[in-house]
């Protein structure tokens, strides 16, 4: 996957591509330009100049449900869950392209409508299992803790069952312990095949899962590299220390 | 006796309204202020086809449905591009502009005269005559509008729809088209409220523009919002008591010239009641059940 940007005051001359199959992270201080980068890709935010090439293909002008046919789905910082339905709710909408979505089979309910249902209810139940909350499935969402949203808000983004994923600030606000299973669970997606970019801020999470670390400052990339060359970069420490 | 039938016709028309206008609002999040132009569209296409064409009653229900379609279709798009505060004006345009249509095209609607001698439906020989067999005419007809609405609204449609009512930007980042779900859904519950029109044709046998103005599309609105929106029993319940209340006031003996303003005052009192000390209306919105989606 190849990825230019430029011309956006919030992001410049940015241009850098993410490997399929790998964890590549997105850091900086805030104001960097790292949630822009993700509104640019997920097709919320319009790109000023340049283009963004998915598979070979431009996805630059698509409207965000586009992108996602495609295979790219994002998580967001503020969560933006679904707060009055419950969690297993929030996870069967992700799934996509159901029959229940259309009108006419909605109204008729026919055997194979039926059937969907029952299939994605155990999928839905699946995804939950996966991010431990299971018992929770009944629960309204505003009912939850933040971080069983953060895993809710992961449930989600993994129905739509996109290739890329792109996580905004998974591992932020949430409890130690928490913490270690949202990294598990997101290394195991890439065994599964997926490809991950991660924007976040806990560094030491980002050393940990990262294949790839791309570091931006005032919307330009100040370094990329492999953690163990981020660590040691004189650019990235200064700009972090405020050297 | 016949009186008590008469209003439950009336009921069941406003529960076709409030039901087709909840999908609408406590859904889908779309405040529309036109749906008693909606309904007109349905009365007129009636009342035109029957006294003018010899039209069959249950014939001219689908037609009337048809032109509300056709009218909510062309609305729709570019309603998209408005949001808010400013859709609900928006809204508000459209129902004048339908309201002055039937005041304006005399030729087609007879302009402020309307239509008088609408006839009772009539299957083969039999003439739904008297308000006892009509209401039961009207009551298969609601109940299968109902149905279909709370179909729509139990389905992963409606799901996506209360996605869609709290948050259309999450709703696009899991891949829905969001602008595609609410034109269909517009176009299904404005013309739903054409059914009611021409059910109210025939019941009250009489329509005139002055029967489908703003103030009636705020009278449905309340009835939902009393209600309770994002609830189809709320709807009926609500439509059921705003509708019987005026009936009630005839026990109290008030004088003609008061009814009328009174009613209006006790339906203002409700409402500001209600939002202060039960937002949510009479019947909440209903809760998850288990298992469902």
């Amino acid at each position: 996957m190849h990825k230019d940007f430029g011309g956006l005051t919030a992001v410049q001359n940015l241009s850098f591509h993410i490997e399929r199959g790998k964890i590549t992270s997105l850091i900086g201080p805030n104001g960097a330009g790292k949630t822009t980068v993700f509104n640019l890709i997920s097709g919320q935010l319009p790109l000023d100049k340049g283009q963004i090439l998915f598979k070979g293909k431009s996805i630059t002008l698509l409207s965000p449900h586009k992108i996602v046919d495609l295979g790219i789905a994002r998580t967001f910082q503020e969560l933006r869950l679904f707060q009055r339905l419950t969690a297993l709710q929030n996870v069967l909408v992700g799934l996509q392209h159901r029959q229940g979505e259309r009108l006419f089979p909605a109204l008729l309910r026919g055997p194979s409508l039926k059937e969907e249902e029952l299939a994605d209810l155990q999928k839905a139940r699946d995804l939950l299992r996966l991010v431990k909350l299971e018992p929770k499935g009944d629960e309204l969402v505003e009912n939850l803790s933040y971080g069983e949203q953060k895993l809710l808000s992961l449930a989600r983004v993994l129905a739509t069952d996109a290739e890329l994923i792109m996580l905004d600030e998974p591992a932020s606000g949430i409890p130690l312990g928490e913490v270690d299973r949202m990294l598990m669970i997101i290394q195991d997606l890439v065994k599964q095949g997926k490809t991950i970019l991660v924007v976040e801020h806990n560094m030491e999470a980002v050393m940990r899962i990262s294949d790839w670390i791309i570091v931006l400052n005032f919307g330009e990339q100040i370094a990329s590299g492999t953690p163990q060359e981020i660590q040691i970069n004189k650019d990235v420490i200064r700009i972090y220390l405020g050297i | 006796m016949d009186y008590i039938f008469y209003i439950l016709i009336l009921v069941e028309i406003y529960i076709i309204l409030a039901v087709s206008l909840n999908l609408l609002m406590g859904f889908a999040g779309l405040i529309s202020m036109a749906h008693a132009g909606f309904m007109a569209i349905g009365a007129y296409t009636t009342a035109i086809l029957v006294t003018r064409l010899g039209v069959n009653f249950l014939l001219s229900i689908p037609l009337g449905v048809v032109m509300a379609v056709m009218v909510s279709a062309i609305v729709a798009i570019p309603s998209l591009r408005v949001k808010g505060e400013h859709y609900i004006i928006a809204s508000f345009g459209l129902q004048i502009i339908l309201y002055n249509i039937l005041l304006n095209w005399v030729s087609l609607t007879n302009g402020p005269y309307g239509f008088s001698g609408i006839p009772r439906p009539q299957i083969f020989s039999y003439t739904f005559a008297t308000y006892q067999s009509y209401l039961i005419l009207a009551s298969i007809i609601t109940f299968v509008c109902v149905f279909l609405i709370w179909r729509v609204t139990n389905s992963r449609f409606g799901l996506i729809l209360k996605g869609i009512r709290e948050d259309e930007v999450a709703v696009l980042s899991i891949g829905k088209n969001v602008n595609r779900f609410k034109v269909i859904t517009f176009i299904v519950g404005s013309s739903t409220a054409a059914v009611a029109g021409s059910l109210y044709a025939t019941a009250i046998s009489f329509i005139d523009p002055f029967c489908f103005t703003i103030h009636d599309s705020i009278f449905i609105l309340a009835i939902v919002i009393i209600g309770g929106m994002g609830n189809i029993f709320g709807s009926v319940l609500g439509a059921l008591l705003l509708i019987s209340l005026p009936e009630l006031l005839k026990f109290i003996h008030v004088s003609e010239t008061v009814a009328a303003p009174l009613r209006q005052m006790i339906y203002g009192a409700l409402l500001v009641i209600l939002m202060r000390f039960r937002p949510q209306g009479l019947l909440p919105e209903y809760r998850a059940r288990k298992g469902k989606g």
